[in-house]
C-alpha cells in the first residue's frame, strides 16, 4: 500500500501542480501492484472503483481491467484452451461487470472472488454449449449467479487470497497425487460431472468420488492455516 | 437423503460436479440441514481458491480496447447506459423515491383521463357509425326491390322552401326520406313528417334539420308503404301535432 501510494504521488510530482484524473492516480497505483506480482484489493480500491463504474465512468473500468483482466483471461484460456475464446468470455465477462456494477455490494463479498466466479461460470457455460452438452449451468444461470454468488460467505477465500500468494494455492494443487488433481480439475475446470469424468478416465465411479473427495480434503488440510477451516464434523 | 446428511456429495456439490438430479436431491437436504449447508460454505471457499491457480497470462493487449469500446458501444446505444431498465432505474433512485411515486402516479391518473376521454370520443363515433351504416343498409334493401321509387316532395304554394325526397319500396314498410334547403326552425316549432291513408295523416315523427336545411329520417310504418296515397311534411309547435296544421312539402305515392 505504501509502495502504491508513493507511485502516485511521484506521477503528480513528475506532471507538476496540474489535476490529475483520478483514472491515472489508480492506473499508476496498480502498475505498482501488477510489477508486484499479484493482483490485491488494497483498503478499498476495488470497492471504490466498482461505485465510479456504477456512475457510468468507464476510466473506472478501465482500471479494474489494469487490475484483473490477467486472472480472468488465464481462468478463462484454463477452461476453453484457446486464446479467442478466452478473450471473448474476458470480453463477456467485464461487459457483465459493467452491467451488474449498480447492484454490487462489497457486504457481500469481495470483488476479486465476484469476478473470478462469474469468469468461471461463463466459462463453463461456454463449454457446455461448445458441446452442445446439457447444461446445469444455463447462460440464465450464469447471469443469475453473476449476481449472486458473492453471497456464498467469500470474504474468507478472498481475504485470503490478499494475504496468501496464488501460487501457494497453486502448489498446493500441484502437491495432490495426479489422479486426484487431475480429477478436481475435470470437474472444475472442465465442468464435467463425476459420471462424466469416469466415463472420460474409464475408471469405475466411485474411484472417482473417492479421488475428488480426498484430493478436496488434502487441498483442505494444506491451505488450512490460510482461513480455510477443515472439517467440522 | 432429505434426513440424512450429505457429506459425501458437499464437495462434488461445491465443485459442480453432481449430476442434475443428486443435485436437486442435495438441494432439498440443504433447505432443512444447518449443518450441511455451512460444510457447503466451507467447501465453497475451497473451490473459489481453484479459479486464482491456472498459470497467469496477459491477455492481447488489443483486447483492452475491444472492451472498452463495446462498452461504450453500450453506453451509447441507449442514451448514457445500455443496463436493463431496471438497474439504471435502481441506481438513480436514492432520495427520488417520493417524488417519483408522486411523478408516476400523476402521469398514469392524467393518462388514464386522456385514454377515458378518447373511449367515450370513439364511442360515440361507434354509435353514429352504427346508425349510418343502418341507414345505409335500409338503402340498399330498398333499392335491391324491382318496385323501388323515388317520390319528390314538392313545395306548397306559400311555403319557405326546401325540399325532400322519399325512397321506398311499397310492398315494404320502411323508407328513407332525406330533406334539403329547409330552414331551421326556432325552438318552439318542429317539423312533422306524415303519411297520408284514405285522407286521415298518421304522424311518423317529428324532425329538426342540420346543416344546409338537410335531415336524413328512417321512416317505419305499420303497414305495407303502398297501402298509403301520400306523404307531407308540415311546420308544427314543438313536440308535435295530432293532425298537420301548416303543411309545406307534399307528394302522392
Amino acid at each position: 500500500m505504501v509502495r502504491a501510494l508513493h507511485v502516485t504521488a511521484r506521477v503528480r510530482w513528475v506532471l507538476g501542480p496540474m489535476q490529475l484524473p483520478m483514472c491515472y492516480e489508480v492506473a499508476a497505483t496498480v502498475v505498482m501492484f501488477h510489477k508486484v506480482g499479484e493482483t490485491a484489493n488494497v483498503e478499498g480500491v476495488d470497492e471504490e472503483l466498482i461505485e465510479r463504474l456504477a456512475r457510468g465512468e468507464l476510466a473506472a473500468l478501465d482500471a479494474l481491467y489494469t487490475r484483473y483482466s490477467r486472472p480472468v483471461f488465464s481462468l478463462a484460456l484454463r477452461v476453453l484452451g484457446n486464446s479467442a475464446d478466452a478473450e471473448e468470455v474476458t470480453q463477456d465477462v467485464f461487459e457483465r461487470v459493467w452491467r451488474h456494477a449498480p447492484t454490487f455490494s462489497a457486504e457481500r463479498g469481495r470483488f476479486g472472488t465476484w469476478l473470478l466466479s462469474m469468469t468461471h461460470h461463463v466459462a463453463i457455460d461456454s463449454v457446455r454449449k461448445r458441446q452442445r452438452r446439457p447444461q446445469t449451468v444455463s447462460g440464465e444461470a450464469a447471469e443469475h449467479a453473476s449476481r449472486t454468488l458473492a453471497d456464498m460467505r467469500a470474504d474468507v477465500a478472498d481475504a485470503t487470497m490478499q494475504s496468501l500468494q496464488a501460487q501457494q494455492v497453486r502448489r498446493a494443487l500441484r502437491s495432490l497425487p495426479e489422479s486426484q488433481q487431475q480429477a478436481i480439475e475435470l470437474a472444475y475446470f472442465g465442468g464435467l460431472s463425476h459420471l462424466e469424468i469416469a466415463a472420460k478416465l474409464g475408471d469405475p465411479l466411485g474411484t472417482v468420488k473417492a479421488r475428488i473427495r480426498r484430493g478436496m480434503d488434502r487441498l483442505r488440510s494444506a491451505l488450512e492455516g490460510f482461513g480455510v477451516e477443515g472439517d467440522i464434523s | 437423503m432429505r434426513d440424512e446428511h450429505v457429506d459425501d456429495l458437499i464437495d462434488l456439490y461445491a465443485l459442480g460436479a453432481l449430476e442434475p438430479d443428486e443435485q436437486g436431491a442435495v438441494d432439498q437436504h440443504l433447505d432443512e440441514c444447518g449443518r450441511c449447508r455451512a460444510l457447503l460454505a466451507q467447501a465453497k471457499e475451497l473451490v473459489l481458491l481453484l479459479a486464482w491457480t491456472p498459470d497467469q497470462h496477459d491477455p492481447p493487449p488489443a483486447l483492452r480496447g475491444r472492451v472498452l469500446r463495446r462498452v461504450e458501444q453500450l453506453q451509447r446505444l441507449d442514451g448514457d447506459d445500455a443496463r436493463p431498465w431496471w438497474q439504471r432505474f435502481m441506481t438513480g433512485l436514492d432520495g427520488w423515491t417520493p417524488r417519483l411515486s408522486v411523478g408516476l402516479a400523476g402521469a398514469m391518473a392524467a393518462v388514464l383521463l386522456v385514454v377515458g376521454l378518447r373511449m367515450v370520443r370513439l364511442q360515440d363515433e361507434v354509435q353514429s357509425l352504427r346508425v349510418q351504416l343502418q341507414e345505409q343498409q335500409l338503402v340498399v334493401d330498398v333499392l335491391r326491390s324491382p318496385d323501388s321509387r323515388l317520390v319528390s316532395l314538392a313545395g306548397q304554394p306559400g311555403a319557405p322552401g326546401g325540399r325532400a325526397q322519399l325512397l321506398l319500396d311499397p310492398k315494404g314498410r320502411r323508407a328513407y326520406l332525406v330533406t334539403s334547403e329547409l330552414e331551421p326552425l326556432a325552438p318552439e316549432q318542429t317539423y312533422q313528417l306524415w303519411l297520408i291513408a284514405d285522407n286521415k295523416p298518421v304522424s311518423m315523427g317529428t324532425f329538426q334539420v342540420g346543416d344546409a336545411g338537410v335531415a336524413r329520417i328512417v321512416v317505419q310504418a305499420d303497414k305495407p308503404l303502398q297501402q298509403f296515397q301520400a306523404v307531407g311534411v308540415s311546420i308544427e309547435p314543438a313536440g308535435g301535432s295530432p293532425q298537420p296544421t301548416n303543411v309545406i312539402l307534399l307528394n302522392q305515392i
